[in-house]
């Protein structure tokens, strides 16, 4: 009966062995080489974003990461990827973003990047985050990382209290069904309580390792990649960096892109979201107002999260489309207020690297489409780039940051005269 | 703690082979434990319905108690009397909280679904199974004790495959003999590794990874020609089609394979169906315990009828009422809205012409080649007809038309 059980059980044994030690064993499994990191870096796939190991590894290479959402997919020749390739800068973006993430998807994501200290780094922001609502949960479930959960939650006895509060309390409230003991540990921490050495264990060790090994295994493995396009884009810029010649030919192509409409917006993006239904879009933002936001809190935990790593951040305001502004009507000072804010909120902190491209003095093709920067928004701030990109180590002096937690509270999300 | 659906955590597989454990090593040696089984039930039975949110174990408790009421009531009556009108009570008030679950979601915040609970409809086939097997006498002593077990078999609770009590009981009852045992030890385990690539590779891969991928890509063209028909939509009805084959045959396949562990042969429930010839052909090979259920006590139940008052004579007739009755009370069980029901007539219609072309093939028995390509275009034919089928079931078409 042994050997007959033996023949049965056998391989089913063996195969949960492998799987264990698969899942749990310290191997370092070196599937990320630098080719992997040079795909990964403009490949905006999901479990780039919410995975750890490629980051961590581009850390230690020559990139400087630009966490933003879906303007990083709008891949013309103006696009920092292209640029940077085309004319050699000396450190390359990895985009972390995609459509549908915010600054709290940004916040986790950001602690899970623990070779981000005392390096640089850009965030660009959308005005469009900064709803009543705030990031729908579905988005942000959609984004959220497991892996950074556990590493999160494994940090949560240092770093700032109030931070890892705030922290705990949104993603109880977006995410309702994360696993138990994770939920628990997450609702002490909410307390402001530390976490038990259960929890600690398990979801340090156990779960963490486990989650680790799997983005080590599986996290490189097929991705989207983008570098043919990046290839393509780079191709039709000229030889040598001329800012004059590129402004004309970024106007030249987003004219001859852009000829079936006249409000400046790329025709293939036009023809597929637009065309349809452009009569809806008609006056319907004469009530859109940026400046009561939940959103303004949860920027304020990435915030901490940068300072925390004492890393030096540029900041982009990302442009509307001023044609699309005045097509659906939206009041000429919704923009102003929205960057006065949010300037408000960076500056008093220390925050002053800031690249606000709302009120620029010639905003035509400014954009792709209608909120997405692209051709001469992208050919602006890669000027602003370059130089910043000389060196990926912070500047020690620009980041002794006066962090204020006002700002994580409702009274700053709806404040509206600053 | 929430409810664990079954079979869809590495939790619950771990809970379960645990407390398999005991029952597999009894079983090895000739015995079974009447207790410890009733114990294993109760737990995996909490860790169902009573890990977080309590309603629904309640539900099955009052459920249980109410079915129990109707079958032992029927079957106290039937010892000495035989009406038409007090058995057709007895299979309406068995089968009425489940018509209240299901017409639930079309009432505006009615809360009419006293038992909603996961997996009530494999439960009111049994129960009904039971009603009529009391009334053909074949079932003639039922224990509550039996009948409960019967109901409550954890591995088959949520979706089937729906078993047949006499089938059931004679697994029960006995011991299997060492080597049979083994032999379905053997034969559970192939099926549970089967049932992990299945639903959890291959079902992951189309329903995970693809699906939400062509869904975006279909909507996206669903303004470019009439109907939103489109490349994408096609693709999405494959995808859907594959999603719901995987998924669902390694479901079954575990419920199977955890059946095989505890000594009773619970019937397979899938036959590789893309393969089917013809509609009917598919039938046999898809939710096979479902569209047996259907076929001995619908179908032939409703012909039966039909024959012996001599209502209609065409023989055809009384075959194409049938089907139609049947993939109607299908079409509504699996949900009152509009594609579920067109997903029934549909299949009537596809069943109906298939009769029709059987008869005409006979008939020209000489005229009509019969060969291997000929069965291949029947395979390609039967096996885009069901993908068809399954566009309209997944309410896909409901999202891209009306919303």
């Amino acid at each position: 009966m042994k050997k007959k059980l033996w023949m049965i059980f056998g391989p089913v044994i063996v195969a949960i062995v492998a799987l264990l030690i698969l899942l749990w064993t310290p191997i370092n499994f070196k599937t990320v080489t630098s080719h992997k990191i040079d795909q990964a870096s403009t490949s905006l796939d999901v479990r780039v974003l919410k995975g750890e190991s490629v980051k961590n590894a581009a850390e230690k290479e020559n990139y400087i990461p630009i966490i933003g959402s879906s303007e990083l997919s709008r891949m013309d020749p103006f696009h920092p990827s292209s640029m940077a390739q085309k004319y050699h800068w000396k450190n390359k973006p990895f985009l972390l973003g995609n459509p549908g993430t915010a600054s709290l998807t940004q916040t986790l994501n950001v602690s899970g990047m623990s070779n981000l200290k005392n390096q640089k780094a850009v965030v660009i922001i959308s005005p469009q985050w900064f709803t009543k609502k705030g990031v729908p949960s579905d988005a942000f479930k959609y984004f959220l990382s497991p892996l950074q959960i556990t590493g999160f939650i494994s940090n949560s006895n240092h770093g700032n209290k109030k931070m890892n509060k705030y922290i705990a309390n949104r993603i109880l409230d977006l995410d309702s069904d994360l696993g138990t003991i994770e939920t628990n540990a997450l609702l002490r921490i909410a307390d402001g309580k530390n976490i038990t050495s259960f929890q600690r264990f398990y979801i340090g060790n156990i779960s963490r390792n486990s989650l680790k090994n799997q983005d080590s295994l599986f996290g490189t493995i097929s991705l989207n990649d983008h570098q043919d396009k990046i290839n393509k884009a780079a191709a039709q810029l000229p030889k040598d960096y001329d800012y004059k010649d590129l402004n004309k030919l970024a106007v030249k192509m987003a004219k001859r892109h852009s000829r079936e409409n006249d409000l400046q917006i790329g025709d293939s993006f036009y023809r597929k979201q637009l065309y349809r239904r452009i009569h809806r879009y008609k006056n319907a933002h004469t009530k859109v107002n940026y400046n009561q936001s939940p959103e303004y809190n949860d920027f304020e935990a990435m915030l901490y999260m940068f300072n925390q790593n004492h890393t030096e951040v540029m900041f982009v305001i990302q442009p509307v489309n001023p044609k699309w502004i005045k097509y659906t009507g939206m009041p000429k000072d919704s923009l102003a207020n929205f960057s006065k804010k949010i300037k408000y909120q960076l500056k008093s902190q220390g925050f002053n690297n800031i690249v606000d491209l709302t009120h620029e003095k010639n905003p035509n093709y400014i954009a792709e489409d209608t909120i997405h920067m692209g051709w001469r928004g992208w050919l602006i701030l890669d000027k602003h780039l370059e130089p910043y990109y000389k060196s990926k180590k912070a500047d020690p002096n620009k980041t002794n940051y006066k962090m204020n937690s006002y700002f994580l509270t409702k009274k700053w999300a709806d404040n509206m005269s600053f | 703690m929430h409810n664990i659906t079954p079979y869809s955590s590495p939790h619950y597989f771990i809970y379960l082979l645990a407390l398999l454990l005991p029952i597999i090593i009894g079983l090895l040696y000739g015995k079974r434990f009447r207790i410890y089984d009733f114990f294993a039930t109760v737990v995996i039975l909490a860790i169902t319905f009573f890990g977080g949110d309590a309603r629904q174990g309640i539900s099955l408790i009052f459920y249980i108690l109410f079915e129990m009421i109707v079958v032992f009531a029927y079957k106290h009556y039937r010892k000495n009397h035989n009406n038409f009108w007090v058995f057709s009570s007895a299979v309406v008030l068995a089968i009425v909280p489940l018509v209240f679950v299901k017409l639930d979601p079309i009432l505006k915040n009615a809360t009419i679904s006293l038992f909603a609970f996961m997996g009530i409809s494999y439960l009111t086939f049994k129960a009904v199974e039971i009603i009529m097997e009391l009334r053909d006498g074949t079932i003639k002593e039922i224990k509550p004790t039996e009948f409960v077990r019967f109901l409550l078999f954890f591995p088959t609770i949520s979706s089937g495959p729906i078993d047949r009590f006499r089938r059931f009981q004679k697994d029960v009852l006995k011991v299997p003999s060492r080597e049979k045992y083994l032999e379905l030890l053997h034969t559970g385990t192939n099926r549970l590794m089967l049932g992990l690539v299945y639903k959890f590779i291959l079902g992951y891969f189309f329903g995970t990874l693809l699906l939400p991928k062509v869904s975006i890509l279909a909507l996206s063209y669903g303004d470019q020609a009439p109907l939103g028909i489109s490349w994408a939509l096609v693709a999405y009805m494959y995808t859907y089609s594959m999603y719901l084959f995987f998924d669902f045959a390694g479901y079954s396949l575990f419920a199977v394979a955890i059946s095989n562990f505890m000594g009773v042969e619970t019937p397979m429930n899938f036959k590789q169906p893309f393969k089917s010839v013809n509609i009917k052909d598919f039938w046999n090979r898809w939710h096979i315990t479902l569209s047996f259920w259907f076929r001995d006590f619908i179908y032939m139940r409703l012909i039966f009828m039909m024959m012996k008052k001599k209502l209609i004579k065409s023989r055809i007739t009384m075959a194409n009422i049938g089907y139609v009755a049947l993939f109607l009370i299908m079409g509504f069980w699996h949900g009152v809205t509009w594609y579920y029901i067109v997903y029934g007539i549909f299949h009537a219609c596809a069943m109906i012409t298939n009769d029709a072309w059987l008869r005409y093939k006979k008939k020209h028995r000489q005229q009509i080649p019969s060969n291997k390509f000929t069965k291949a275009l029947a395979i390609f034919i039967t096996f885009n007809v069901v993908c068809f089928s399954f566009l309209i079931f997944s309410g896909f078409l409901n999202t891209l038309w009306f919303s």
